[in-house]
C-alpha cells in the first residue's frame, strides 16, 4: 500500500488528457472557437504531473489562439467552494492529503492564518491507514471515517497546536511505535484509534480555525479540500460554529476533492479580472503559497 | 509551437543536466549537457515523453475546429 507516486500519476495524465480534453468538449457541444480560455494548475502539487498538463495547455492555447491561465490549487479549492455554497467572505479550512491551511481573505490575498509546519492532515491520516493497514478503496481517509463511527473508547494522543498552527508528525509517530503494542494487548481496537484520531486531529483544526475567525471577527467558515468530506469533521467544525453565532459552508465530494472544475472556476475569475499568463512565464511550481497570488477578482 | 510548450519545462534547473531547445526550419533540436549518464538518460526518457504528448496534441486538435453535438448544445439548421 503506497500513495500516489509522481511517475505513475504523470503517466496516467499523459495517457488519458487528450482523450479527456475531446470528450469535455463533444460532451458540451463546444468547439475550440467557443472557448474563451485555458486553465490550468500551475501549482503546488507533484512535478511531472503538474507538468504533463502544463505542456497540454500551452499547446491547445497556441492552437487556438486562447489566453493561458496558471491557477494555484489551493485557491481553486476556494473558489469553488465560494460558487457552491454561496460563502461570501468566510474563513477558509482547507484540509487535504497535501495540504493544511486555515486561510482569510484580506486585501487582495487569500492570507494564510494557520498550517501545518510539517504534514498535512490528510496525509497524516493516509500514513495511520497504512500502520493499521487499512485498505485503500476507496480511499483511506474514507475508510479510517467508517471505522471510526465504531470506535467506543477515546486513546490519549499528541495534540499539538502551537498558536496559530498545527502539527501532525508527533501523532504519526506515536501511533507507528504504540498502534501493534496497544492491538496485540487489547487496550483497544482499531476503530478505538481511528476514532481518537480524528477525534484529536479535527480537534486541532477546530481550534485553529475558531481563532482565525476571533481574530477576523468572521461569522462564516468554510472547508475545502478532499478532508473536508469528513462528516465528523464538519460536524465538530458545525459545533464550533453555532457556538460563535457563525454559519459553516461545506461541499460534498463531487467539489471536495480535487477536480478540474475548480480550476476552471478560479481561472475564470482570475480570467474576468483580466489575469494573463504569458508563456514564458507558464512553468509549473511545486511550492506555491496561496496568498503568493493577487486576488484582484474580489473586492 | 513545440519549442514554445516545452521550454518552461526545459528551463527548470534540473542539476547536472542542462537543456537547451532551439528551432532549424521545422526541426526541433535539443541539445543535453550533462555529467551523470544516469540523469542524462533520465532526462532523455522523461523530455521524449512530454514530446510524444505534444506532438499527439497537435496533431489530434491541430485541425480546423468542427461542430459537435453534446449535451450542451445543438447544432444550428
Amino acid at each position: 500500500m503506497q500513495g500516489f507516486l509522481p511517475g505513475d500519476t504523470a503517466r496516467h495524465h499523459r495517457a488519458v488528457i487528450l482523450d479527456l480534453l475531446q470528450e469535455a468538449l463533444t460532451e458540451a457541444g463546444l468547439t475550440s472557437q467557443e472557448i474563451d480560455c485555458i486553465a490550468y494548475t500551475k501549482g503546488p502539487g507533484m512535478g511531472a504531473p503538474l507538468v504533463s498538463v502544463a505542456v497540454v495547455a500551452r499547446t491547445v492555447a497556441q492552437l487556438w489562439n486562447k489566453p493561458l491561465l496558471g491557477v494555484n490549487h489551493c485557491i481553486g479549492h476556494i473558489e469553488m467552494g465560494r460558487l457552491i455554497t454561496g460563502a461570501t467572505s468566510p474563513t477558509v479550512l482547507y484540509v487535504s492529503g497535501g495540504n493544511t491551511q486555515v486561510i482569510a481573505y484580506s486585501e487582495r490575498r487569500y492570507r494564510i492564518f494557520g498550517e501545518t509546519i510539517d504534514i498535512a492532515v490528510g496525509n497524516c491520516l493516509d500514513r495511520f491507514a497504512r500502520v493499521l493497514k487499512i485498505s485503500n478503496d476507496p480511499s483511506p481517509g474514507y475508510n479510517i471515517e467508517q471505522m471510526a463511527k465504531r470506535g467506543k473508547k477515546l486513546v490519549e494522543l499528541p495534540y499539538t497546536v502551537k498558536g496559530m498552527d498545527v502539527s501532525f508528525s508527533g501523532i504519526l509517530s506515536f501511533i507507528e511505535d504504540a498502534a501493534q503494542r496497544m492491538l496485540a494487548t487489547g487496550e483497544c481496537t482499531p476503530e478505538d484509534l481511528c476514532f481518537s484520531l480524528q477525534e484529536t486531529v479535527f480537534a486541532m483544526l477546530v481550534e485553529i480555525t475558531e481563532r482565525a475567525m476571533a481574530h477576523c471577527g468572521s461569522q462564516e467558515a468554510l472547508i475545502v479540500g478532499g478532508v473536508g468530506c469528513n462528516l465528523r469533521l464538519q460536524e465538530m467544525m458545525e459545533t464550533m460554529c453555532q457556538e460563535r453565532g457563525a454559519r459553516l459552508f461545506a461541499t460534498d465530494e463531487r467539489f471536495c476533492i480535487d477536480n478540474g472544475a475548480m480550476i476552471a472556476q478560479a481561472g475564470w475569475e482570475m480570467f474576468r479580472a483580466g489575469h494573463r499568463t504569458p508563456l514564458s512565464d507558464s512553468g509549473i511550481t511545486q511550492r506555491y503559497r496561496t496568498d503568493e497570488v493577487e486576488v484582484t477578482w474580489r473586492d | 509551437m513545440a519549442r514554445r510548450s516545452l521550454a518552461p519545462y526545459v528551463q527548470r534547473p534540473r542539476g547536472l543536466v542542462q537543456k537547451e531547445l532551439s528551432v532549424n526550419g521545422s526541426a526541433l533540436a535539443i541539445r543535453w549537457t550533462a555529467e551523470d549518464p544516469v540523469f542524462f538518460r533520465i532526462s532523455v526518457n522523461a523530455f521524449l515523453d512530454q514530446l510524444s504528448l505534444v506532438m499527439r496534441n497537435i496533431r489530434g486538435f491541430g485541425s480546423p475546429p468542427m461542430r459537435s453535438l453534446g449535451r450542451g448544445k445543438r447544432t444550428d439548421t
